[in-house]
């Protein structure tokens, strides 16, 4: 576990209470944060409610998209227990990577998989076929799985509405899709769950499609 | 230690697909890598230059090669294992940086990708959002949050076009009153006119902190904007809150058509327009049962459970239409009306209310 040393606490530490919210989902944002003691959750509003999408804990980073990306927040970020951060901006983020350079490092790291997920999903949305798209998901799914490659059958603990956002398609086609995959028993469909009975179906069914697009 | 490795013309040093741990400096001769372009399927080659890394982003990431590493000509390179690599980089704070750089530019560039695909997503307005975020947080009871997103809004936008809803909200969320129910859906803030300023620069612009700052909707004012802007239409949402405010004025007749018109809206550009649209059949409803059009009003509750049966007012429409029965004199359909409101999930107002009526009726 990477921690920064305690001497910068001084000048660039904040401080949460469990509850607190550190900022939110379309904030305008330039700050971001590196947790030295406690857990974050990442949540952000989903029609009425708001669903975690991760619980970051002690040496991770939260918010660097800002940094670079001059975006507004893209979720919300509220502290599960007492949290000790340091907090950066753009004028002093330069200087921090320069004098720690595991710091630097570990977000390089972190850039490598948020592009590879990034293009990923843009692999999802390429393609022409909305039965492909939702297919492709889920085989996305199974390489973030652990078991991936051992096992066929796959349990995502995924609603239709994540699936939607994935793959960037209205909730009630995606609905109509996944039906589709159930009554050809493909699929069981449950409240927070999705599972594949053999994801190599899916890689089949994608794989079909991204060869007639080549 | 890192280590030199000589390849013959023609090797291959890794393909894509192949997963590796190693990272690769170019030392002398040519190495080719060969990808595939996502949006074209297009074969892309790029040439190493000499003493450039490659193979570097998936083994920090930990993911497939996502390019064939060709060699042409007798070539070597030198072999870092993935240790190796973390322990040169953190002498070399410069090789960091650069990267950092590199990687940010690439991740723009998808992520750009993305949002050309997915439109939709481009014209949310943030303060629009921002404003629903801490809507969504109160009606979720977290006050605290709500309280920090809707002073956001305030700051962000003290000319918006919700900020007497949000000082509103504000102080109902300090009393500790719960979410209003039946609360107008907010007014759509002004939006940046996508056809003038690039898909790119609207979302950039418009969210740079600096920008939002000083006047977040800058952009909108530009000297492209035609000198005489014409009225735009009106939009559902500035519809229904036209008609709620007849209704708070109990000019049920004149609410009534304005929510008819609601409902004939049928180019919903969003979510949130999808929930007044929703929102404003039940007010209709209301309108007509206030107004005593019992037969309408009973078939605008009906019509709304029907069409949006998950809706947030399916439990207020079972309820109004019991409400609607006894006006007419139907005891009995009112009775079990009432009773299957009384025994939904979760016990709220609604359902103390309908208990009351269950009572009274006997």
């Amino acid at each position: 576990m990477m921690l920064l040393p305690e001497s910068l606490f001084d000048k660039f530490g904040v401080e949460f209470s469990p509850g607190d919210i550190v900022f939110c989902e379309y904030e305008p944002g330039n700050e971001c944060f590196f947790i030295q003691e406690g857990r974050v959750k990442i949540t952000k509003t989903v029609g009425n409610s708001q669903k975690t999408l991760d619980v970051l804990g002690q040496g991770d980073f939260f918010g660097e998209m800002a940094i670079l990306e001059e975006e507004p927040r893209s979720a919300s970020a509220i502290a599960v227990d007492r949290i000790r951060a340091l907090k950066f901006n753009r004028a002093n983020f330069d200087s921090l990577m320069n004098t720690q350079p595991q710091l630097a490092y570990r977000l390089l790291v972190i850039f490598a998989n948020r592009i590879f997920d990034a293009k990923r999903r843009l692999q999802i949305l390429l393609l022409d076929d909305n039965q492909a798209k939702v297919a492709d998901v889920f085989v996305m799914l199974s390489e973030k799985d652990p078991h991936y490659g051992s096992a066929t059958k796959m349990v995502f603990n995924v609603t239709i509405d994540d699936v939607a956002s994935w793959c960037g398609l209205p909730a009630a086609e995606v609905q109509r899709v996944v039906s589709g995959f159930v009554r050809q028993g493909k699929v069981e469909l449950f409240a927070d769950r999705v599972v594949c009975n053999n994801i190599n179906d899916f890689n089949r069914i994608v794989a079909a499609k991204r060869k007639n697009l080549l | 230690m890192p280590k030199a490795r000589n390849y013959n013309g023609g090797s291959i040093v890794y393909f894509q697909g192949d997963t590796g741990n190693d990272v690769y400096v170019l030392q002398k001769g040519r190495v080719s890598l060969i990808s595939t372009a996502l949006e074209s399927g297009e074969e892309i080659k790029e040439e190493v230059k000499l003493g450039e890394f490659f193979g570097v982003k998936s083994t920090l990431g930990n993911y497939p090669r996502e390019e064939t590493a060709q060699v042409y000509g007798n070539t070597s390179v030198i072999v870092f294992s993935s240790h190796e690599f973390e322990a040169y980089c953190l002498k070399n704070t410069r090789l960091i940086m650069t990267m950092l750089r590199v990687f940010s530019k690439q991740l723009r560039d998808v992520h750009r990708a993305v949002r050309e695909i997915l439109k939709a997503d481009v014209v949310r307005n943030p303060a629009f959002e921002l404003l629903n975020t801490g809507e969504s947080f109160y009606r979720n009871g977290n006050i605290d949050h709500a309280l920090y997103a809707l002073d956001k809004y305030l700051s962000y936008n003290p000319n918006g076009r919700n900020v007497s809803r949000a000082q509103e909200l504000i102080q109902m969320a300090r009393k500790g009153m719960t979410y209003p129910i039946n609360f107008p859906p907010p007014a759509q803030e002004d939006e940046p006119d996508s056809g003038q300023i690039g898909r790119d620069g609207v979302t950039r612009g418009l969210m740079s902190a600096d920008q939002a700052l000083d006047d977040p909707f800058a952009l909108n004012l530009g000297p492209a904007t035609p000198a005489a802007p014409k009225a735009p239409a009106r939009s559902i949402a500035d519809l229904f809150r036209q008609g709620h405010e007849f209704v708070q004025n109990h000019e049920y007749e004149k609410a009534l058509a304005i929510f008819q018109e609601c409902i004939g809206f049928s180019h919903l550009k969003n979510d949130a327009e999808q929930t007044v649209f929703a929102q404003a059949h039940y007010e209709l409803g209301f309108a007509q049962l206030k107004a005593g059009q019992l037969e309408n009003a009973s078939s605008s509750f009906s019509n709304y459970i029907k069409k949006f049966p998950t809706g947030e007012h399916v439990k207020e429409s079972i309820y109004q239409l019991g409400v609607t029965a006894e006006a007419t004199g139907n005891k009995d359909r009112a009775r079990t009306l009432y009773h299957k409101v009384a025994t939904m999930p979760p016990p709220d107002d609604v359902t103390r209310t309908a208990r009351q009526r269950l009572e009274k009726l006997g």
